[in-house]
């Protein structure tokens, strides 16, 4: 027998009040949990996406003039840049501080060739790296070795060729690997070799024109990356490529802030519910307390044997809480997201922050009440019958 | 040995108009295993001297004191460590605590000190058996009658053997027989040395104690009597 024993007693006895209690503040701690489970799961999937986006840095020389391109439409004749990158320079880029965050660095040359009388841009490029860098490409075929070629769709319709078929540049017979389905994008344009290849053809061994970087997470800070990369390589252009996430990043910044705001709001009335619940408990119990004064209990023994049936209530109500908001939250994200691949995560650190709050507005909630019941006059508390 | 005192105690409760002054000015001393009778009409002020004595009401002015303690000297949580120590209390009714067994209520002062748990339900066990309640330890109150009740109120008063026991009307809604049984044991432990201060409504509980209280509107009658010499005694 000890103060425990009277907590426990009293909430094994008062079962439905100690229910009403629990869940009032486990609705709160659920919702807190359910949003920040919700908005880890967004973030993760976000992160999946972004991966899936590609090349996040472009390396380029620098380039005197602005470019005469825009969204793909040339009103300068072919515009390539004058001054190439040294290949060998690229090498820097895995000696970079986030050095960790690079999935892939994929160098690219170009150059202007004439296939059967047409003038078509040609592309070398690092086939290994092509998976992380361009993940959406799809070919027809196979990707090209050695004196090889993969043709845009557009170059392709354009030459009249198709896998299989061949053609003669600098000499050398070309065989078509395969051709790539349709991008939206440049690359459907182009004319793809081998980088060593493509070197050779073009005159530039050892020389690149401009080389993509794929950063592993989208989290990780890809403004600072391009600021270590522009310090590691000097004479280059480093640019990151942001504008598709960031539009869903801000949109998810705003979900969250909303977010957070109603969890809030139902943490604190959860408190509320316990507040309103423990300050009618003590009065209810005023004739009991008299009785634990009176056999001489202080007024700090009243206060634990109250703050001792709050915590238990806090923890069964964090726990609760957590296991409902998981749920919840993989119940929005099957619902609203309808994406297969994202699912909760059991981070024990909710776990740990669910009942941590719970646990605050437990103990906040009762320290009044519990205060009131300690100054009770014990001789008053015996005579309210 | 003069073992309680009393010095010119009054308790006024509110204030201005609707003032009441329920204690006037009560003197008197109580020795060391005397068992003492307080009566009154209804509404004279038995309970209120009687949680005075408990170290619960504070006095509006005026000393009590027990064993050279001044009690109301004492901060507010020292006094709760005296009446640990030093009172038992019997209730009239409903004053164990409902979600407790009997042998969990008996065991309430002892909740707060430290003992090993055996020790502590050895000393309930002792209590019970004292009060013939040994085999209904493990019941709640709202399964035991009444008398029983108060019996097991008697047990958590003794369990740690304080030197004075208070009771508040211990017979006041019991039949005769059960309040006799109750009277009975508080005649056994005054014997075994304990100091009662019983209030009481009936003068057959009045009977077995050594001194009679008789209290006046508040203020103490002038003489009282002991209704078993039948010899009159000046407070
Ligand atoms: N908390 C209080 N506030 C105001 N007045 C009180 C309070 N307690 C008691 N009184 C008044 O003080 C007087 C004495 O009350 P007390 O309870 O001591 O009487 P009592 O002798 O025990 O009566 P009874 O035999 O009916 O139990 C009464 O007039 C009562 O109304
Ligand atoms: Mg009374």
């Amino acid at each position: 027998m000890n103060l425990l024993t009277i907590a426990r007693k009293n909430l094994a006895r008062r079962k439905g009040k100690a229910a009403f209690i629990t869940a009032g503040l486990a609705v709160g701690a659920a919702t807190v949990v359910a949003v920040a489970a919700f908005v880890g799961s967004m973030q993760a999937d976000i992160n999946h996406k972004l991966e899936q986006y590609g090349a996040n840095i472009l390396i380029m020389p620098e380039v005197k003039s602005l470019g005469l391109n825009y969204a793909g439409i040339q009103l300068g004749g072919v515009s390539v840049a004058t001054r190439e990158i040294p290949q060998e320079e690229l090498a820097l880029i895995h000696t970079i501080k986030n050095k960790a965050n690079i999935a892939a660095v994929s160098p690219l040359v170009l150059g202007a060739v004439a296939v059967n009388g047409r003038e078509v841009l040609l592309a070398g490029v690092d086939f290994s790296a092509v998976g992380i860098i361009k993940p959406w490409w799809k070919a027809d075929g196979a990707f090209p070795v050695g004196d090889q070629a993969l043709l845009g769709s557009e170059a392709a319709r354009h030459l009249s060729l198709s896998q299989g078929g061949g053609f003669s540049l600098s000499g050398r017979e070309i065989r078509v690997s395969g051709v790539l389905a349709s991008t939206g994008s440049q690359d459907d344009n182009l004319v793809f070799m081998p980088l060593a290849e493509a070197q050779t053809i073009l005159g530039k061994e050892g020389l690149v024109t401009m080389a993509e970087v794929a950063a592993l997470c989208g989290a990780c800070p890809v403004d600072e990356m391009v600021n270590q990369i522009a310090e590691k390589i000097p004479g280059v252009k480093v640019m990151a490529i942001r504008q598709v996430v960031q539009g869903r990043m801000d949109t998810l910044d705003k979900i969250k802030g909303l977010s957070w705001g109603v969890s809030g709001v139902v943490a604190v009335v959860g408190a509320m519910v316990m507040l309103v619940t423990m300050m009618g408990s003590v009065r209810e119990r005023t004739r009991e307390i008299g009785v634990l004064r009176a056999v001489g209990f202080r007024k700090s023994h009243v206060v634990k044997v109250l703050l001792a049936e709050a915590v238990a209530l806090s923890v069964l109500a964090g726990v609760v809480g957590w296991v409902v908001g998981l749920a919840g939250a993989q119940a929005a994200l099957v619902f609203l997201v309808d994406a297969n691949h994202v699912r909760v995560a059991l981070d024990p650190l909710l776990a740990a922050v669910s009942v941590g709050l719970t646990l605050v507005l437990g103990m906040a909630a009762t320290a009044y009440p519990a205060w009131q019941a300690a100054r009770l006059d014990p001789g008053m508390a015996l005579r309210a019958l | 040995m003069e073992h309680i005192v009393a010095q010119g105690l009054s308790r006024r409760y509110g204030t201005g108009h609707t003032a009441v002054d329920a204690l006037l000015d009560v003197s008197f001393s109580i020795n060391s295993g005397e068992f003492v009778a307080v009566m009154g009409e209804s509404g004279a002020g038995k309970s209120t001297l009687l949680s005075l004595l408990g170290a619960m009401n504070p006095p509006t002015s005026g000393r009590y004191v027990v064993d050279g303690i001044d009690v109301y000297g004492l901060p507010s949580e020292k006094r709760a460590d005296f009446r640990r120590e030093y009172l038992g209390f019997v209730f009239q009714s409903q004053n164990l605590v409902p979600y407790l067994t009997l042998a969990e209520n008996v065991m309430l002062p002892l909740a707060v000190v430290k003992e090993s748990s055996r020790k502590k339900r050895e000393m309930a066990r002792a209590a019970l058996e004292r009060v013939g309640l040994e085999d209904l330890g493990h019941r709640l109150p709202d399964e035991v009658s009444g008398g029983e009740c108060g019996r097991a109120a008697i047990a958590r008063a003794v369990v740690n053997q304080p030197p004075v026991i208070l009771a508040d009307e211990p017979t006041g809604s019991l039949d005769s027989a059960t309040g006799t049984r109750i009277m009975k044991l508080l005649a056994d432990l005054n014997g075994q040395g304990s100091t009662i201060i019983m209030v009481t409504h009936s003068e057959a509980s009045a009977e077995y104690a050594n001194r009679l209280i008789r209290i006046v509107d508040g203020r103490l009658a002038r003489s009282a009597h002991s209704p078993k010499a039948g010899v009159l005694l000046v407070c």
